[in-house]
């Protein structure tokens, strides 16, 4: 890097001058929480709605191969629901932790940052247009637009480095994709009834959609990207030390980053169009569990913000289904309204701190 | 000791400056341009242009005209006044918050005004009981007021307490607090059910199917409006200098600000309350004038508002003529052939400005 | 040569010929008190420099006296009035500050920057009428702008930039002018231009000075009373001979120095040679 960069690096280097920590207990105990959290919300979601069952009748119903109405609901409605909400939250909660340490920046979030409303109009396209493309093709689709959006996030990055600004572009380009959905929405060849479940599903993110077909198709990517992301707590780690001090212990800064951005699209792009862009959960996910683990090293907070992810997106869902039951209402709603305001408050003092720093 | 002023020099005048000139060349500029906008909007219509004889005609003898001629006179006159008044509002909205906040960045519906009027004009249709002898009509635009000055302060005490109002913070802030009430609007149209579909056409930030009864709304909204931006020029212009200056020129801490950020308000929330949330007029009016007029708030204001109010005529002219078959019918030939809101026209043509502002910006 | 004004004598004079009067004032930002009792008068006429290292409250009081900052204790007198009793416009007709590194907004000439001058004078709609129209034009020629009215101001030279910025000030007509660090950011030649043409509004146009200077030498050349500030307190404080010791040097500043005389104004000139309690590289002559 040149001098005429930036005078920051001279004290970025003064700064972490301790390795964070690593807290195995700690991490025990956010995971074994979080699961409590997540069985209970998970019992809750099988066993009420219409129709209301016991525990046991649940656990019948889904274990069972009774052909009658609960049956078919537990099994073929609540069941993948509950899956696929905890799937895309973990997929967000990672991604989200991945693109904070990556992008050094402390309000990273797929959904801020375009690449998921790039899904979503890829999504809705597909969807308004079926036809185009065999089935099969389509989580290839998806992935390559979150690529082009993260690329042009990358380009962006190298000669805009405030981290708000940056974020503040994302936010643009993720502005843009939603006008254009929108505009699709509005003008595609949709029938009446469907307009607001579609306007939900593509602009706000809800899991009202979720089938085990449409889980079909992505669930082997998550499979595959999930534990490779949770491999990336070195990199991550070292990229936290800024980027000088990263290349001067021998890593290609720009190559592990395109690396970790690949990663995360990897992340993003099936858990969106399964659930569509569910806001924040990315961006709360790891700051909740940077606090609750006392320290930012990725390798502890990476499984970490995967099950604190899956229980808010589960938690989004189920309250989005019953609180209001017969009304719902879609999880990204609820994930923006509660997360929102935490947000809101998160970049107002990160941000702040970070000019303190600097 | 000699007071300042028996030693100064002979009392004449500067002469007007270049700054001045330009305002009377561009500002001549502009209202021809606007004129002429106006015009071709007036005579302009899918499959029905009207010469302006026959224009003339269709409004001073409607019953005399083929009945496609007299719709065309009577629709497009309100649906133009409506674009100049929101246009211009707008406009002002933006140039005045820009010139507050030091940022050449913000705009209503950046920094929450916009999005807390939409959620409290919704939220005010979803759960307030209806109070008698008001007519929602005129209740939700008080509704609105109230929800946009709610979400400014918030957004502005956020950002006033952080030190210096960074000019990126304070849109981050706003577009976060803007995403949750938007979120919040959306709650309450579900709560709405059937009922929603009539808001939602609101909502699109629409200029179709308005009538003179809009038009009058916007206008008693846009009086105290007007009185507002010119009671917060001077104030503003003085503002843009910076705290400590305005401080120091005899500007009270909050008194002043605040009669700036009402005036913001009133503007936007008068056209959000009738039109439905339409965006980046105020953004972009105010950075297309200030290379020609600069950034004296006395001649970029009027500036602004002309271009502003061009702005919303030619994106109407496009939403009304343009239909959607024709821009994206290479998606398919079923697509529906339901004209475009200009709000949309306008997002979609504001949103790169803006990237293109953020990334070139220092 | 300035006649240097009789400091030690103030508390004799009719009240009239104070500028302004700081009596017991604490001021302190959320918690932290940054001044702490400071009283300091200053006369009518005079330039007065505040200094002190970083941090010292220099420019906390400049602000407080000014009004920019709320005080926690004591009072403020603007000549006869109490400064909390005045309206900010009367502060603003009686008083022009300039603070510390204003930024200007782009496309902005500097004939209306220097409008902006006359924002307490005018109306409640804040239109310029023939009076101010006169102010401005001498806020301009007095500060040697003719040239540049009409030019964008960050279009021009820092020392250019700055001289608009106190045209501004100048354009209030006040009897009193307070400069926050006027130089910083410039070059030593446009430095020299400021503060050059602060010396001459305060001859020629009988404006009492008060401002803020990081460079001592600087203060010594161009004040008539140096004001010298510690953690919160003033420990210094007459003509600039009296109050630029090597003594001062070494407890406020930290710097072992030697003072001269300027052979060609007189004014003190302190030579810097090492930080206290580094070691000497060679014996330090004084004169």
């Amino acid at each position: 890097m040149t001098l005429t960069a930036t005078p920051a690096p001279v004290e970025e280097n003064a700064t972490p001058a301790t390795p964070p920590r690593s807290r195995p207990l700690r991490l025990l105990a956010v995971l074994s929480g979080a699961g409590l959290l997540i069985a209970v919300l998970a019992a809750w979601n099988l066993t009420h709605g219409i129709p209301e069952l016991s525990l046991a009748g649940a656990w019948r119903a889904l274990t069972g191969d009774g052909m009658d109405a609960a049956s078919f609901v537990v099994r073929e409605l609540r069941a993948p629901r509950i899956v696929a909400a905890l799937l895309c939250g973990a997929a967000l909660g990672v991604a989200g932790v991945i693109l904070q340490d990556a992008l050094r920046n402390p309000i990273a979030d797929p959904s801020l940052l375009g690449i998921s409303q790039s899904v979503a109009l890829v999504d809705v396209l597909l969807v308004m247009f079926p036809g185009f493309l065999p089935d099969f093709a389509h989580p290839v689709l998806f992935l390559l637009a979150g690529l082009a959006t993260g690329a042009l996030l990358v380009l962006t990055a190298r000669s805009v480095r405030d981290p708000v600004r940056l974020i503040l572009i994302g936010f643009m380009l993720s502005l843009f994709y939603a006008t254009l959905t929108d505009v699709i929405t509005l003008i595609g060849p949709v029938k009446a009834g469907d307009e607001l479940s579609a306007f939900f599903r593509f602009q706000i993110g809800s899991l009202s959609g979720a089938t085990w077909s449409t889980l079909g198709s992505v669930w082997p990517w998550l499979v595959v990207a999930l534990p490779v992301a949770l491999l990336c707590g070195r990199s991550l780690n070292l990229l936290q030390l800024g980027d000088d001090v990263a290349a001067g212990l021998g890593m290609n800064v720009a190559r592990a980053r395109l690396v970790l951005l690949f990663v995360a699209v990897l992340l993003v792009a099936p858990a969106v169009s399964v659930s569509g862009p569910i806001e924040f959960v990315a961006l709360i996910s790891p700051h909740v569990c940077r606090a609750l683990l006392a320290t930012t090293n990725a390798y502890v907070v990476l499984p970490a913000a995967a099950a604190v992810g899956a229980l808010t997106v589960l938690a989004a869902d189920t309250l989005g289904r019953l609180l209001f039951f017969p009304l719902e209402v879609p999880a990204g709603l609820w994930t923006v309204v509660v997360i929102g305001p935490v947000a809101v408050w998160l970049a107002g003092t990160q941000l702040k701190r970070k000019a303190v720093d600097e | 000791m000699t007071t300042v002023s028996a030693i100064r020099a002979t009392p004449d005048r500067l002469p007007r400056g270049r700054r001045a000139r330009r305002w009377r060349r561009y500002g001549s500029v502009l209202l021809i341009g606007l004129a002429v906008c106006s015009v071709v909007y007036l005579l302009v219509g899918l499959d029905n242009v009207l010469s302006p004889a026959a224009f003339w005609r269709a409004v001073t003898h409607p019953d005399e005209v083929p009945l496609v001629h007299k719709v065309a006179a009577e629709t497009r006159v309100p649906r133009l006044l409506l674009c100049l008044l929101a246009g211009g509002a707008l406009a002002a909205a933006g140039a005045l918050l820009q010139a507050m906040t030091r940022n050449p960045i913000a705009a209503p519906e950046l920094t929450g005004v916009t999005a807390g009027a939409v959620a409290a004009a919704v939220a005010w249709v979803a759960f307030a009981p209806p109070i008698p002898f008001i007519s929602n009509v005129w209740a939700r635009p008080a509704a609105a007021t109230l929800g946009a000055l709610v979400a400014a302060g918030v957004v502005y005490l956020l950002t006033r307490n952080s030190g210096g109002v960074e000019s990126t913070r304070l849109l981050l802030i706003g577009i976060l607090v803007s995403g949750v009430l938007t979120s919040a609007t959306t709650l309450s149209l579900l709560f709405l059910g059937a009922q929603a579909t009539n808001l939602l056409a609101w909502l699109s930030g629409s200029v179709a199917f308005r009538t003179w009864t809009d038009v009058a709304l916007i206008g008693v909204y846009l009086i105290p409006g007007a009185g507002l931006t010119v009671l917060a020029i001077g104030r503003a212009n003085t503002q843009q200098l910076g705290d400590d200056v305005a401080r120091s020129l005899g500007q009270r801490r909050e008194f002043d600000r605040v009669l700036v950020l009402a005036a913001v308000v009133v503007l936007t929330s008068g056209v959000v309350s009738v039109l439905g949330a339409i965006g980046f007029i105020g953004l972009i009016a105010p950075h297309i004038v200030r290379p020609l007029v600069g950034s004296d708030l006395r001649r970029q204001v009027p500036a602004a508002i002309l271009i502003g109010a061009a702005m919303m005529v030619v994106a109407d002219l496009i939403a009304r003529n343009v239909s959607s078959r024709t821009l994206f019918g290479f998606l398919g030939e079923n697509l529906s052939a339901q004209p475009l809101p200009a709000g949309v026209i306008l997002t979609l043509f504001g949103i790169p400005y803006l990237a293109y502002l953020l990334w070139r910006q220092k | 040569m300035n006649t240097p004004s009789e400091n030690g004598a103030i508390e004799n004079q009719p009240l009239e010929s104070r500028a302004i009067e700081a009596a017991g004032i604490d001021v302190g930002y959320d918690k932290r008190v940054v001044l702490r009792q400071i009283d300091l008068a200053i006369a009518t006429g005079g330039i007065t420099c505040l200094v002190g290292p970083n941090g010292s409250g220099k420019s906390t009081l400049l602000k407080a006296c000014a009004r920019l900052l709320a005080l926690q204790g004591g009072t403020v007198r603007l000549q006869e009035d109490e400064l909390s009793s005045l309206s900010s416009r009367e502060i603003g007709r009686r008083l022009a500050v300039l603070p510390q590194s204003a930024v200007t907004p782009s496309n902005l000439t500097v004939q209306e920057l220097v409008e902006q001058g006359r924002y307490p004078h005018a109306g409640p709609l804040r239109m310029l009428r023939q009076q101010d129209h006169e102010s401005v034009r001498w806020a301009i020629s007095a500060t040697g702008l003719e040239r540049f009215a009409d030019r964008d101001v960050d279009q021009l030279s820092g020392g250019e930039r700055q001289r608009a910025w106190i045209a501004l000030a100048l354009a209030q007509e006040t009897p009193l002018l307070f400069l926050d660090e006027p130089t910083t950011f410039l070059d030593v030649g446009y430095q020299l231009e400021v503060l050059h043409l602060v010396q001459a509004l305060n001859r020629d146009h009988a404006i009492t000075v008060v401002m803020v200077l990081h460079d001592l030498n600087q203060a010594a050349a161009y004040a008539d009373r140096v004001v010298c500030l510690q953690h919160g307190q003033i420990v210094a404080d007459g003509r600039p001979e009296e109050a630029i010791t090597p003594e001062l040097l070494r407890e406020v500043f930290r710097v072992e120095a030697s003072v001269v005389s300027d052979p060609v104004s007189g004014r003190p000139v302190f030579l810097p040679h090492r930080p206290v309690g580094a070691a000497t590289p060679e014996a330090a002559v004084v004169s």
